[in-house]
């Protein structure tokens, strides 16, 4: 087994150059986002690099995760059919995986305010405000 | 055909580029069931008891986890 520490540039640049399935390609201000909104909710260590599959799966999974959050806000609301494709088992994985990525630890037996920050982390970076405001603008649509 | 799929050194690799020096690094399912197979010790599987599942392997030293929603 090879030690951390040998793994060296060729390696990476080999991985970075592979064939692989995912799509990578993310909007640098999108990064940028990321960047700031890690140093403003002081996530502990850095984000992954920019342009990453790494940040893509990270963006996809709070995305996926803040649709999740607002169809179920919604659906207590009384909104039958934004809930239809969900469920709150599906929200705690993307949650859980979210708090994976950034702070190395799950969401279950994790903290409230943790938690929440984010919670809020993916509202911010999938819709650019908080989940109370993006709630409150679609239900003025009603 | 040829295959797509990653060998545990190009998922390390990968993992250690693109998030630097961490104690835990995220995995998806398939790279999980990849790196079970070279895992130095047991591997963990948790049901958290909410409805989803807590799955992590240590290699030297360093953590790899992910959370599904049923047993993998």
């Amino acid at each position: 087994m090879r030690s951390i520490e040998s793994y060296t540039e060729e390696d990476i640049n080999s991985v970075e150059t592979g064939e692989s399935s995912e799509q990578n390609e993310v909007d640098p201000r999108k990064s940028e986002s990321i960047k700031n909104y890690w140093k403003q909710y002081g996530f502990p260590g850095n984000p992954p690099k920019a342009g990453s599959i790494a940040e893509k799966r990270l963006i996809d999974a709070c995305a996926e995760y803040a649709e999740y959050f607002v169809s179920m806000s919604m659906s207590s609301f009384g909104d039958s059919k934004a809930i239809a494709h969900g469920s709150d088992a599906k929200r705690r994985e993307l949650h859980n995986n979210i708090a994976i990525m950034i702070t190395g630890n799950q969401r279950s037996g994790m903290d409230n305010v943790l938690a929440k920050k984010l919670a809020d982390f993916a509202a911010h970076l999938t819709y650019g405000d908080s989940f109370e405001n993006v709630i409150k603008e679609y239900e003025s649509y009603k | 055909m040829l295959s797509t799929a990653k060998t545990a050194t190009e998922i390390l690799t990968e993992l250690f580029s693109q998030w630097g020096e961490r104690d835990v690094y995220p995995l998806t399912v398939e790279e999980f069931s990849v790196l079970k197979e070279i895992a130095e010790s047991s591997v963990l599987n948790r049901d958290n008891g909410d409805g989803t599942f807590y799955h992590e392997v240590c290699i030297e030293n360093k953590k790899f986890a992910l959370s599904t929603k049923g047993k993998i």
